[in-house]
This record gives C-alpha cells, sequence and structure tokens, in this order.
C-alpha cells in the first residue's frame, strides 16, 4: 500500500515538474472564465451610473487580465516541457521529494484538525495535542525530548488561554471543559 | 516651540514617564506577535484610561501606539512572519539577514531606523499640520484613485524574473480582494452562499496564514537534524550593530522611505500596511544595486521600518487637524478623544491646544524609549534564535492562531488563516510571488473604492481624471511605471534573446 502511494506521489511531482506551469496557466483561466461568467450574473444596482461604477467592472476586468495571463503561462509552460523533462528528480533527490510532499500534507492535516478540534475539545487540550505532535514530527527521532516537548505543550497552552482569556479579554474555545474552567 | 517644551514639561512626571515605559513595551509585545497589532493594544488599554486624568492616558495610548508599529520588525526579521500588515516588506530583507548570520545587524537598523522614521514623520506633523490639513481637504476620490492605482502599478516592480508571474499574483490578490459586499452598492459577490464571507477575508489572518503557516510547510518537508549545530563564531556585536559610515550611507533611503510613509499616513484609509511595501519597491528602484534586494541588504530594511513609523506622523495630521482617523490605531485614539469629551478637529488647536502640544511630545519621548527598550532587548531577542527548530516553529503557529482568532473571536478567521497558507505554499510552489499578491490584496478595494465614488461624484464623466492637477501627474507618473517596466522586463529581454540566437547561429 505504502508503495502504491509513493509511486503515486512520485508520477503528481515528475508532473508537477514538467507540467506545472501548464497546470497553473490551465487552472487559472478555468476559474477566471468561470468567476467571469458569474460575474455577468451580478446584481448592478440603480444607483451605478456607467458601467464603471457597477459592482461587475472591477471583477469582470479583473478575471478578463487573468485569463489573458494564464494563456501566457499556458503557452510559456509548453515551451519549458523540454527542459523541465532533463532537469526531472531522480533517486535521493525524488525520494527527498515524496518524503517532503508526504511531510507537508501531515503538517498541513495537524493544524485542520487543531482549528477542528479547538471548538470541540477546547482550546487547552487541541493546543497540547497540536504541539506536542509537531515537537515530534519536525525532529529527528533520535533528538525526541519527552518531558521537554510535553511541559512546554502544557506551559503554553495553558499560558496563552490565560493571557488572553484574562488580560486581552478574549474566550478561546471552552469545548467540553466548559463549566470545568470559566 | 515654546509650546512643544510646555507640553514636554506637563508631560514628565514619575507616573506619566512610567506609563509610557509599559506603554512602549506592551506595544511593542503587541507588535511583535503575529495576530496582535497596535490597534488592539490602544483598544484594550482604552478603559484603563477611565481611571486617569486625559494627559496620562494619552502619554499611554501614544505609546502604545509607537511600540505597537516598532514591534512589527522582531518577528518579521527572525522568523519571517510580519508582527503585522506594516512589516511585511521587513521580512523581504530582514529575514535573509538573519539567515546569514546578521539577524543582531537587521533587528539593530529595523530599531534605529524605526526611530528615525517616526522621528520624520513628527517633524512634518508638528510643523506642516495645518497647512497639511488645508490641503487635504482639497484632495477627492480622484486622488485618492490614481494614487493606489499608481501603488498598484508597482506589483510589476516586485514581481522577480517572471513578470508575468507578478502581475498574475497580483490580479489574483485583486480578485480575492472582491469577494463580498462590493463598496458604495453593497452587491455581494463570490460568497456562494456563505454567510461569512459577507465582509470578505480579513486580512491580518489572511496575511498570517500566508506568511506563517506557509513558512512552516516549506520547513517541514525535512525533519530538522537532531545534531546539535555547531554555533557560528559571530563577531562581538556592539551597539547596535552597524556602523556610522552605513547610517549616513542610508541618508538617501530614510528620506525616500520616510516621505512615502508619512505620505501614504496621512491619507485616510491607507496606513502603514500600505506605506513599507510601497516605500520598499521605490527604494529599491532607485537603488543602485536593486538586484541585491530581497538578498539580505540593510536597505530593504530601512525603507520598511522608516516608512511605517514614519506613517504614524502622517496619520496624527487628519487625526489632530480635522478628526478623520489615517488609519486603525488612529480610530481608536479618536475614541479615546470621545471619551474625555474633546473633539478632534480644527478646534482642537484652539480649546485643547496643550493637550495636542502635549500628544507631541509624548510621541517624540516614546520614541526615544522605544529605542532604549529595543537596544537592550536585541540581545535578548535574538537569543531566539536559540530555541530548538521544532519546539519554535509549532508554539509560533499556536501563537498566530490565537492571534488570528483574537480579532473577532470568529473561528472563519482560523480557517482563513489555513486557506491562505496552502495557497501561500502553492504559490511558492509555482513560483508566484506572495509580495504581489498582498499588494493586490490590499490595494484591490482601495482602488475600486475610490475609482466607484469618483464616478459617482463626476456624474459618469472621466475628465476630472485628466483635468485635476495632482490626478494627471499622479497618472502621468503610473504611466512611465508601466512603460519602463515593459521595456525593462518583456521588450529587452525579447530583444536581447533573439540577439543571442543570432549570434549563437
Amino acid at each position: 500500500m505504502t508503495k502504491k502511494i509513493d509511486v503515486f506521489i512520485s508520477l503528481i511531482i515528475r508532473g508537477f515538474y514538467t507540467y506545472s506551469d501548464i497546470v497553473l496557466g490551465f487552472i487559472i483561466v478555468a476559474v477566471s472564465a468561470g468567476l467571469y461568467m458569474n460575474t455577468s450574473h451580478l446584481k448592478v444596482s440603480a444607483q451605478s451610473i456607467t458601467p464603471m461604477d457597477s459592482a461587475q467592472f472591477v471583477p469582470k476586468l479583473t478575471f478578463g487580465i487573468l485569463i489573458f495571463l494564464g494563456i501566457i503561462i499556458l503557452l510559456q509552460g509548453v515551451k519549458k516541457i523540454k527542459e523541465n523533462k532533463k532537469a526531472l528528480p531522480e533517486g535521493e533527490q525524488l525520494i527527498a521529494a515524496i518524503i517532503g510532499f508526504k511531510r507537508a500534507t501531515i503538517a498541513l492535516t495537524s493544524i485542520a484538525l487543531f482549528i477542528l478540534l479547538m471548538t470541540r475539545i477546547s482550546f487547552i487540550i487541541a493546543a497540547i495535542l497540536y504541539l506536542m505532535f509537531n515537537m515530534y514530527f519536525m525532529v529527528e527521532r533520535r533528538g525526541w525530548k519527552h518531558k521537554t516537548y510535553f511541559i512546554t505543550a502544557v506551559i503554553v497552552s495553558i499560558s496563552l488561554y490565560y493571557l488572553f482569556n484574562r488580560f486581552i479579554y478574549v474566550k478561546l474555545p471552552l469545548g467540553f471543559l466548559k463549566g470545568v474552567i470559566g | 516651540m515654546t509650546a512643544l517644551i510646555g507640553g514636554a514639561m506637563a508631560l514628565i512626571t514619575v507616573k506619566n514617564v512610567l506609563l509610557m515605559f509599559v506603554g512602549v513595551i506592551v506595544g511593542i509585545l503587541f507588535g511583535a506577535i503575529p495576530g496582535l497589532s497596535s490597534t488592539m493594544a490602544i483598544a484594550l488599554f482604552l478603559p484603563v484610561t477611565f481611571g486617569l486624568s486625559t494627559y496620562e492616558s494619552f502619554a499611554l495610548l501614544v505609546a502604545l501606539y509607537i511600540g505597537g508599529v516598532s514591534g512589527g520588525l522582531v518577528s518579521a526579521i527572525l522568523i519571517n512572519i510580519p508582527g503585522s500588515a506594516m512589516s511585511i516588506a521587513t521580512t523581504y530583507d530582514g529575514h535573509p539577514m538573519a539567515k546569514n548570520g546578521q539577524a543582531h545587524k537587521a533587528l539593530g537598523v529595523g530599531v534605529v531606523f524605526s526611530f528615525l522614521g517616526t522621528l520624520f514623520g513628527l517633524a512634518v506633523m508638528i510643523f506642516a499640520a495645518p497647512a497639511l490639513a488645508r490641503f487635504a481637504i482639497t484632495l477627492q476620490p480622484y486622488e485618492y484613485f490614481a494614487l493606489s492605482f499608481m501603488a498598484l502599478s508597482l506589483i510589476a516592480s516586485v514581481s522577480g524574473q517572471n513578470i508575468f508571474k507578478g502581475l498574475m499574483a497580483g490580479f489574483m490578490g485583486i480578485a480575492f480582494s472582491t469577494i463580498g459586499m462590493a463598496p458604495i452598492d453593497g452587491v455581494v459577490r463570490f460568497t456562494f452562499g456563505n454567510i461569512q464571507l459577507m465582509n470578505g477575508f480579513t486580512l491580518l489572518p489572511a496575511v498570517i496564514g500566508m506568511f506563517a503557516v506557509t513558512e512552516i510547510l516549506l520547513t517541514v518537508v525535512k525533519p530538522v537534524s537532531a545534531d546539535k549545530v555547531v554555533q557560528q563564531e559571530r563577531e562581538h556585536i556592539k551597539g547596535f550593530g552597524f556602523s556610522f559610515k552605513e547610517l549616513i550611507g542610508q541618508t538617501k533611503n530614510l528620506i525616500l522611505a520616510s516621505s512615502i510613509g508619512t505620505i501614504v499616513g496621512f491619507l485616510p484609509g491607507m496606513g502603514g500596511s500600505l506605506a513599507n511595501q510601497v516605500a520598499y519597491v521605490a527604494v529599491q528602484k532607485t537603488s543602485k544595486y536593486p538586484e541585491k534586494f530581497g538578498t539580505g541588504i540593510i536597505d530593504g530594511v530601512v525603507a520598511s521600518e522608516s516608512s511605517n513609523n514614519a506613517s504614524i506622523g502622517g496619520a496624527m495630521i487628519p487625526l489632530l487637524a480635522l478628526g478623520i482617523p489615517g488609519d486603525g490605531p488612529t480610530a481608536m485614539l479618536l475614541g479615546a478623544f470621545m471619551i474625555h469629551g474633546l473633539v478632534a478637529g480644527p478646534m482642537l488647536f484652539k480649546t485643547s491646544g496643550e493637550l495636542v502640544y502635549l500628544i507631541f511630545a509624548a510621541l517624540i519621548i516614546c520614541s526615544f524609549i522605544m529605542v532604549v527598550v529595543e537596544f537592550y532587548g536585541i540581545k535578548i531577542i535574538v537569543k531566539a534564535l536559540n530555541i530548538p527548530r521544532e519546539i519554535l516553529y509549532p508554539v509560533v503557529i499556536t501563537v498566530c492562531a490565537v492571534g488570528a482568532y483574537a480579532a473577532n473571536s470568529n473561528m472563519f478567521d482560523l480557517w482563513t488563516l489555513l486557506v491562505f497558507g496552502i495557497l501561500g505554499f502553492m504559490m511558492s510552489k509555482f513560483k508566484l510571488p506572495r509580495a504581489c499578491f498582498v499588494l493586490g490584496f490590499v490595494l484591490g478595494s482601495l482602488v475600486e473604492t475610490n475609482l466607484r465614488r469618483a464616478i459617482q461624484l463626476s456624474r459618469g464623466s472621466i475628465m476630472p481624471f485628466f483635468t485635476r492637477p495632482l490626478t494627471v501627474v499622479l497618472l502621468a507618473v503610473t504611466f512611465i511605471i508601466i512603460i519602463r517596466t515593459v521595456w525593462v522586463q518583456i521588450i529587452l529581454p525579447m530583444k536581447n534573446s533573439k540577439k543571442a540566437k543570432g549570434e549563437y547561429a
């Protein structure tokens, strides 16, 4: 299963290195075209005196220019395909890129989970879990310092909660600790 | 001058001096922590001023303002995350300097030129406030549009190697700024039924996400080594970390950046978040070595920090002379005037002249306090670089998340932080400059609002854009910038590559 995932990620990476500008150009053109058409349905209020002064003008102009720029980037990407294929990561470079991709995905997921769990299990517990996970995750296994990470996570979470609650009057989410704290 | 000295004498009491010290230190902390800001600091301490006299209240609030604006450079330089939108451009050269082992020098330059920029803005404010205020009344949306459009044209100048990618990033920023209710008529755009998007994306969480979250994602791709890093032998740094010769060498940059900061700060709604970026580009364009910007040179830090601090003096001019706040912190100060039963505006100089000069004196004294506090603080702050990265970065993200939440106590701002973090990460992978995106995002709504106001005012006619002198000058300068950029970045390279191919054949 892991090997299949690695093969899939390596395909994405190699595709990205070869066709990044084409993909970028295509996405920008497609999204901008869609939003440009969406702009035509925007209400033109009675206050608007000329087309330049309506809610449609700046979005239409912006998406129009983005379509133009997207096409230029796409064409630049087509020109660079051969050159990009020569510089594709191989061997150890490719392995490092695959690991980097996985690590970035995990880091992103941990932030998303932190935000999601904040309202459910309280800021304090979510922050302790987030901090501890990332401290272990960011460093090589042989550099793990269990006591330091745990103490730091607890002190930072509780201090932030207390400082923001007491001095800045920001009530961070309490989740199921409501009633237990404050 | 006599009135200013009188104001300073009224200010120098033990209680006032203590309040100013505390205010500057708290302000620096608020400025340094991403997500918190001087606006928030002043808003939080407004209730505290109920129990203080008028003079004490303004001494404290002004100290928070000065400290808050200056504090942003700390996180911008050390961890590449701007403490506030006013320090975005400081990351461009400040953080590379820190990575090159020159963190102390970067901080020292930032502190000193923050101080000098503040004094520049205050000098303009003290001597030219009434005249500038009279001039400000004559400005109409045509001039505001022309100025913000000129600033927008600078996107191409910070594009880096590929101007089309730079422009794409800039227009993406403008596109994001159109989300929510349109200015003037309130037409709802691109919310797709999501109520949270009615007011668009909040600037601060977006900027923090684009810098902080992106930075983490770029750092985490490789595990931090468990080996103890052998610290490079560093020179024993004395003072602020740079020489008097280097200070004098930055005079031109200081004057240019501070002038831009004062002017931008003086225009209501523009603010320091715009000043630092416009000043950075302007200093780069007038430099003998523009290609070195972004690699870690003091010129970049000077440009950003002088301008954002000079905008303090600029923003105080319309507040004191017209009762119109120049930016967020001055809007809070307007609240302070109301709390103390005062009316900011032309009559303030007549009815409470002593208070006005006390505020001037407080601004000057707090600038000196800021330099002293940050001078002794630098040695402590630089030690933060010794904190292991696996501890520092997760803590920074947690603080940023809390800061993003603190602005509106709204979970949506946290999701904004994440979305812009992903966007910033994808932009760095596709080599789209984030600086251009932020410029477009900040300026987009300004340009649109003023364009629409101008058209409404002229009843649909575009003639005022070509007949009002200042508007014509600003649009002409914009046109020249665009032509020059197209020539230098598109036409010349095409000519050179054709020539090279011809020679090769």
